[in-house]
């Protein structure tokens, strides 16, 4: 499987687990530049179940996703939006 | 289906997302609910001082608790890395207990995290001459200080 595409399957399962409303989540993959930046798109009730206290769910997921990242020599971002904000 | 067999799948999972060839295996040499991946490649898994590997263990634990919230905390280890680290933090605290014992002056160790600290306080848990000392959860740096037990188990020296 291409590594991007992974990445994104990766995000999509490890949120799915988290959230409460999987009808409003998703993650989207965008490739400018040189980066690969994945937004992750969530119900605003489950936003905080991503980040997590003090923001160690989303930096756990962050620091595994650029395991994955250097693993392919690829630049990758992940970012919580919410309602165009992003964090 | 057990916490710990959702545990493995839930980790083989995740891992094969992120490219990673491995082998999860349930660990019953720990005496804990714990996992052991196997791989040909464990640097990324482990990262930094085991930051990366960490960083596994509590997005884990965060997603089966999500699934399980009876579920007990799992210990996450990478071709047997923590075991190593254990084995050696808890050497070199050895030695800094002979050195306390000798000179009767107070050491204190580096820095660790609360499951290594929670390990050397063990560790020395029942030594006749050695008592350990953590400052409050409050203080930025969390080190142990090694001390000489005094008759009675008080702490003595310096």
């Amino acid at each position: 499987m291409e590594a991007p595409l992974a990445i994104q399957e990766f995000l999509e399962y490890v949120v799915a687990q988290l959230i409460q409303h999987p009808e409003n989540a998703g993650v989207l993959h965008r490739f400018e530049g040189d980066r690969h930046e994945f937004r992750i798109r969530l119900h605003p009730e489950d936003i905080g179940r991503v980040i997590g206290k003090n923001g160690s769910t989303i930096s756990a997921i962050r620091s595994l996703v650029t395991a994955a990242a250097m693993k392919n020599h690829l630049r990758v971002d992940v970012e919580i939006e919410d309602r165009g904000d992003r964090r | 289906m057990k916490p710990i067999e959702a545990a493995q799948e839930i980790l083989d999972t995740m891992l094969g997302y992120l490219g990673f060839v491995v082998r999860v295996e349930i660990d019953e040499q720990s005496g804990l609910e714990g996992l052991q991946v196997l791989t040909e490649e464990p640097k990324p898994l482990i990262g930094h001082r085991g930051e990366r590997l960490d960083d596994l263990q509590y997005l884990l634990n965060r997603i089966v608790q999500a699934r399980l919230p009876e579920a007990p905390r799992i210990r996450v280890d990478v071709d047997h890395y923590r075991s190593a680290a254990e084995h050696r933090f808890l050497e070199e605290a050895d030695q800094v207990a002979a050195a306390v014992i000798t000179s009767g002056q107070s050491q204190t160790l580096a820095p660790m995290n609360s499951y290594q600290r929670r390990t050397v306080h063990n560790h020395f848990a029942n030594h006749p001459k050695i008592l350990t000392w953590s400052p409050p959860d409050s203080a930025r740096v969390k080190c142990i200080t090694l001390m000489l037990r005094k008759p009675g188990g008080e702490a003595g020296g310096a």
